[in-house]
């Protein structure tokens, strides 16, 4: 009997050995390289998954728009970059993964890749970087590197989020507004007060009520995405909001727990609302709850970085895009834009295109008297802000509720 | 009776343990194919591209070295632990203390006028103190508590995670900002040095040699060694011996704490520069399949352990080339673990029958 | 049934362990094995009872050739063997380790069952409680359950491997009454045994196997010392205990109340003198073990003190006994006392007590082989501790005892061992006494208590007795005392 298992596990490994053998060299495909000469790969570094109906379903999107405007150009990336997702991994260890592939052009996509974009940059000076949402391309910036081959886009979502929480503001009736926030940093903060503004704005001057029954909130979870057992979970912060009365959720974070929760509560008969964040499509399927979806458009700005990088005249700057308030939602020359959802009845619709053109008209909420959230003066009566004090907004503002900074 | 056997004949021996190691190898990798059939990719180009990415050039070489360090050093760790019999679970926690104590003594020392050599050695050095110290809350836990390591590690785990999590989104947050991306780097001059051209450090590779060495003579060389090796396979026996059984499994338990203390901090020093939330990596548990595959062979684990970086790192091609999710290296070292058991118990059973057959009076 | 063997050979490696034993077993009786060990009486029997198959040779039952696939096959036949080590589920309760291994029907009938079990219970004059758990046994009783589960399954022929180890003197008198009674049933009993006076006792015939071969069939009763020659070739002279009556005490127990699973025990007061060698008598689970590990401080006792040379030890740290020469060896060879998977020389060097950090690895080998050959062990210092037969094991427990140890416990030494080898072992023991080492055994035999003791001490139920003066005792005082009789 012994002897008998023996041999079948013999004759086991030798046939799998054969099999395993035969069957990898059966597959390697020596003609590709060829082809890839002609190529121009650009590689993109996604922080959450590249069909998260958000951030980073937008950049890959953009990805593809490249592929589609410029001939012979092809997109690698890889997804969900974080510690959580890839331990013991870094940007720019996965960014020379990219380059290993052929990418001869690299795009960070978050703020959270700062450190490792700006060492990948520095360690390949032959290789054109563009980091999404940082500053360190920004001459007068907090976090300027000065080298030749980073550059930085970022829309300019305080009008996106103005116009969300503006939506938000209209179709609220208890006057409570949440908002589901990521991490806490210059950012976030200033995107979360672009809506607390909006909101404000159109509650008092459009809907005509009393800024003393608006409540605007945001919970941060820590990360852009749900990471179990490290951030809050969305999914329980967005139940929260509509547990305790909130009857709209503005979403910050790249993935779409607002609106399911939201969808959720409606089913059940409540009438409750949400609004997604950063992908055009991020309304989905559902119906009835969402409000619109301010979004970016990365496309057109990438395109032209991955067109000068195939010239060899690429030159990075910091770019921090507004809308083309001529046409908000072309594809081809808005950096970002607003889609309206369905839950969104006419007359509110109408009246926020009305905001909208003011907008474009030249309103500006970020304008004084403003005060940071300790009661401190951000903005003196009449100041308007300029890019440097919306970008690295210290605080959130004075009616926001939520914290600042870190826990303390 | 002492039955001196002559070799008589292919059907008389039980095959070697390469045997079964190599049976469970194709077992795992089957195994994995089957999957990556399911999931319809290629095994073969998927095995393909694992090996192409882990060997591809120098620099990806020296990648798998870095996560080599950590895994080896952890796998030694618990291989003390595994011997005296003990399942310290709780190695993620101990990595994670290692780091944070490491940060924490950069965080003072970095403007002092120390020299940045005195300061990664000490911070290195309470790395080890941090870790050895979260080992010993298992160890009091199970030996004076009564609480089983398992579920005392299990438990300080969390605390670690939760702590690390404290101290990166509180008071060591990166000024202004409320992220789990980790705390602000530390200054360039407290990165131990690397290779110039790679994330490797010679460094780290001497650490590992010596203390495996210094594992060996102190596994086989020592009264201690043998000592817990009693422990691990007999408590009872081994506590009639004389042997002061409490002592010498909470010596291993700080052993294993102090040495997964030390691959943290090097995570710290020589890989992130700074705490990051994950820092451990999964590590911790990643060695403990490491320690069963090797059947606390130290040699062995050595081996398993850059198979297992190997794997770790080729596996992060898969998504950009095959769009296969890189876990899938993680499937095939679970694989791996779990064909290894099951061959074990195969070969177990194969030598129990024949124990049946030979015994006699 | 008649069983026939004939011819039969079995070789392990070198070793012939049977070399052409012819055999017939009659219907009805009870056939003696006897030999020392190691000499082939359980290869024979497990190649009788299908347990593993012979290299060549013919078994016949009942006139017919058969042969045998498996120990089921056997025992469909008839043939049933009580093995060394039982095998059961200690998980399970009595009745359901008996009720696995039923094999006719399907379905579960757990009455009717229950009824044959009982009824085949009062035979045996064995009473389980059938709901309790298979691992709160003693070896002793799971010894029982083995008997009845054959009985239950109907075998014809019993083979009973070395059953008296480990069982009381009172149940050892209800088995043998029950082969008896068996043998009077016309069931046929093979009884294997090292033991003389049990063969005398229970066999009319009995055969002597020695290195493999048959060398005698004797008609019983008759002389032990043919029986011994027979047995080993030559003639083995005993020991007697050593005079202590002018030596020193060395320790003391004072006011000492143990506590065991079922009871606590009585005060009890003792010194022990050095050189003495102290027995303690009863059957087994009477309190003898708890007394033992108690003594070395593996237990804590509810009250009393325990004093070495004036000195009270604390209870607490078995550590702090063995620095002081206490040790305690346990009759679970391979359970408590050695350690599966490592090496007779790591055994030796484990059980040294030293400061050093360091292994001299040439000194420890140097000592393991002195040791082995000193003690006679069948192995190498590479061998691993369960890779020696039993009576090899118990040998090297008895090697291990480190040379400063002053205070032996020792639970059963000799279990399982023969008599030349029980003796040698006692020969090894005096030298220790003559050193000044006090000793405390406990032991299921009489015989070997009353030889070597210069006291006793009787357990009963949780109670202690006072210690008597061996040579104030005889068989019948002893067992009787042990019986729960003649206490004041």
């Amino acid at each position: 009997m012994v002897s008998k298992n023996i041999k079948v596990v013999f004759a086991l490994v030798l046939v799998a050995t054969l099999l395993l053998t035969a069957c990898a060299k059966g597959t390697s495909e020596p003609a590709a390289n060829s082809e890839e000469s002609e190529k121009f790969v650009f590689g993109m570094l996604l922080v959450g998954a590249y069909n998260d109906q958000g951030w980073n379903q937008a950049h890959y999107e953009a990805g593809l728009y490249v592929q589609d405007h410029i001939p012979g150009t092809e997109m690698i990336y890889i997804d969900k970059v974080n510690t959580a997702d890839r331990p013991g991994t870094t940007p720019d260890q996965l960014a020379e993964e990219l380059v290993a592939q052929g990418a001869k052009l690299i795009i960070f996509d978050s703020d959270d890749m700062k450190d490792g974009a700006h060492a990948f940059a520095a360690a390949h000076p032959d290789i054109p970087v563009i980091h999404a949402s940082g500053d360190g391309a920004w001459v007068d910036g907090n976090a300027y590197q000065n080298l030749p081959n980073l550059a930085n886009v970022m829309g300019r979502m305080e009008y996106g989020k103005e116009i969300a929480g503006c939506a938000a503001a209209l179709s609220s009736t208890t006057g409570k507004i949440g908002y589901l926030g990521p991490l806490i940093n210059e950012e976030t903060r200033r995107l979360t007060a672009s809506a607390y503004l909006g909101a404000k704005y159109c509650w008092e001057n459009v809907a005509g009520k009393d800024p003393a029954d608006l409540t605007f909130e945001v919970t941060w979870i820590g990360f852009w995405s749900n990471i179990p057992g490290v951030t809050l979970d969305p999914t329980q912060v967005a139940d929260d909001f509509f547990n305790r009365g909130y009857d709209v959720v503005i979403s910050g974070i790249d993935t779409t727990e607002a609106l399911t929760e939201a969808q959720k509560y409606a089913d059940e008969g409540n009438t409750v609302f949400a609004i997604p964040y950063d992908f055009k499509g991020g309304c989905g399927q559902t119906s009835g709850v969402c409000l619109g979806v301010p979004y970016y458009n990365w496309g057109p700005s990438y395109t032209s970085y991955v067109q000068s990088a195939i010239d060899g005249n690429f030159t990075p700057s910091w770019d921090y895009l507004a809308p083309n308030w001529e046409d908000l939602n072309n594809p081809d020359t808005s950096a970002l834009g607003f889609v309206k959802g369905d839950a969104l009845p006419e007359e509110n619709g109408a009246k926020l295109d009305d905001f909208i053109a003011e907008l474009a008209g030249g309103l500006n909420l970020w304008k004084g008297p403003l005060n940071l959230q300790d009661g401190t003066v951000f903005l003196a009566e009449g100041e308007t802000a300029t890019d440097y004090q919306v970008w690295y907004l210290p605080q959130l503002l004075e009616g926001m509720l939520g914290l600042s900074t870190a826990a303390e | 009776m002492a039955v001196k056997e002559k070799k008589i004949g292919f059907a008389k021996r039980l095959p070697s343990s390469a045997v079964f190691s190599i049976a469970s190898t194709v077992g795992a990798l089957l195994f994995t194919s089957f999957i990556l059939w399911m999931a319809g990719a290629q095994p073969g180009l998927t095995f393909e591209k694992i090996l192409a990415g882990a060997f591809g050039d120098s620099v990806k070489i020296a990648n798998g070295l870095v996560v080599w360090v950590p895994l080896s050093l952890t796998a030694g760790a618990l291989i003390i632990t595994f011997t005296a019999g003990l399942w310290n679970l709780g190695i993620e926690g101990q990595i994670m203390l290692g780091a944070i104590a490491a940060t924490g003594t950069l965080r003072v020392l970095q403007n002092s006028l120390l020299s940045p050599v005195l300061i990664i050695l000490f911070a290195c050095l309470m790395g080890m103190v941090g870790g050895a110290l979260w080992a010993a809350l298992t160890g009091i836990l199970r030996l004076f508590g009564g609480v089983s390591e398992i579920f005392a590690g299990v438990g300080l785990n969390f605390v670690a995670t939760a702590l690390s999590l404290w101290l990166i989104f509180d008071p060591w947050k990166r000024p202004g900002v409320g992220s789990m991306s980790g705390t602000e780097p530390f200054d360039e001059r407290l990165w131990l040095a690397t290779i110039p051209g790679y994330r490797l450090s010679l460094w780290s590779l001497v650490l590992v040699v010596v203390v495996f060495i210094g594992l060996f003579i102190l596994l086989k060389k020592t009264r201690f060694g043998i000592q817990i090796k009693a422990i691990g396979k007999n408590l009872e026996a081994a506590r009639l011996m004389g042997i002061q059984t409490r002592k010498q499994m909470m010596a291993a338990m700080l052993l294993c704490g102090g040495l997964a203390g030390l691959a943290g901090a090097l995570q710290v020093v020589a890989v992130y520069h700074r705490l990051i939330p994950s820092i451990s990596s999964g590590y911790g548990f990643l060695a403990m399949l490491v320690a069963m595959l090797a059947n606390n062979n130290l040699m062995l684990a050595l081996l398993v352990a850059y198979l297992f970086a190997i794997l770790n790192i080729g596996g992060i091609q898969l998504p950009i080339v095959l769009h296969l999710d890189s876990t899938l290296s993680g499937v095939l070292q679970t694989a791996l673990v779990l064909f290894f058991l099951i061959m074990n118990g195969v070969k177990q059973h194969l030598t129990e029958r024949k124990e049946r057959n030979r015994h006699a009076e | 049934m008649e069983i026939e063997i004939r011819n039969i050979h079995k070789s392990f490696g070198a070793v012939h362990a049977n070399a052409g034993i012819s055999l017939t077993v009659h219907a009805g009786e009870i056939l003696g094995v006897l030999g020392e060990n190691g000499a082939g009486k359980t290869t024979l029997m497990k190649i009788l009872a299908g347990l593993q198959p012979c290299d060549a040779g013919e078994i016949y039952v009942d006139g017919k050739l058969v042969h045998f696939q498996s120990a089921d096959s056997a025992l469909a036949l008839g043939i049933g063997m009580l093995s060394q080590d039982p095998l059961d589920f200690p998980m399970l309760t009595i009745f359901d380790n008996l009720y696995l291994g039923r094999k006719k029907g399907f379905f579960i009938q757990k009455n009717s069952f229950r009824k044959e079990v009982e009824k085949v219970e009062d035979l045996l004059a064995f009473h389980f409680k059938l709901s309790e758990l298979v691992g709160t046994l003693s070896i002793g009783e799971r010894q029982q359950l083995e008997i009845l589960r054959l009985l239950v399954y109907g075998s014809e022929l019993i083979i009973l491997d070395e059953p008296t180890t480990g069982i009381s003197t009172q149940q050892k008198k209800q088995l043998f009454d029950l082969l008896k009674r068996l043998a009077e049933l016309g069931k046929t009993v093979i009884f294997v045994t090292h033991k003389l006076a049990e063969v005398n006792e229970l066999c009319r015939r009995t055969i002597v196997l020695r290195q493999g071969k048959l060398v005698g069939d004797v008609a019983l009763p008759c002389g032990s010392a043919s029986l011994i020659q027979a047995m080993f070739g030559k003639a083995v002279d005993l020991q007697d205990p050593l005079d202590v009556s002018r030596s020193e005490e060395q320790f003391e127990v004072r006011h000492l109340v143990i506590k065991d699973a079922h009871f606590f025990s009585n005060p009890v007061n003792l010194s022990v003198r050095k050189g003495e060698i102290l027995g303690l008598a009863g059957m087994e689970g009477s309190g003898q073990k708890a007394f033992l590990r108690t003594l070395a401080g593996l237990e804590k006792p509810l009250d009393g003190a325990f004093f070495d040379e004036g000195d009270a030890l604390r209870w607490g740290s078995t550590h702090s006994f063995t620095k002081r020469g206490v040790y305690f060896m346990p009759a679970a060879r391979m359970e408590e006392g050695l350690i599966q998977g490592m090496t007779v020389q790591e055994h030796f060097i484990l059980s040294q007590p030293a400061e050093e950090i360091m292994i001299d690895r040439e000194r420890s080998c140097r000592i393991s082989e002195t040791r082995i050959k000193e003690f006679s062990i069948h192995g190498s210092s590479s061998s691993n501790a369960e890779e020696l037969s039993g009576g090899n094991q118990q040998r090297l427990l008895i090697a291990m005892l480190p040379e400063r140890a002053r205070l032996l416990l020792l639970e059963n030494p000799t279990r399982g061992l023969d008599i030349e080898s029980t003796n040698w072992i006692w020969e090894k023991l005096h030298e220790r006494c003559k050193k000044g080492a006090s000793i405390l055994f406990a032991s299921p035999d009489m015989e070997e208590l009353l030889r070597f003791s210069n006291r006793i001490l009787v357990f009963f139920a949780g109670k202690i007795s006072e210690p008597f003066f061996s040579r104030d005792l005889n068989s019948e005082k002893l067992g009787a005392l042990i019986g729960g009789e003649g206490w004041r």
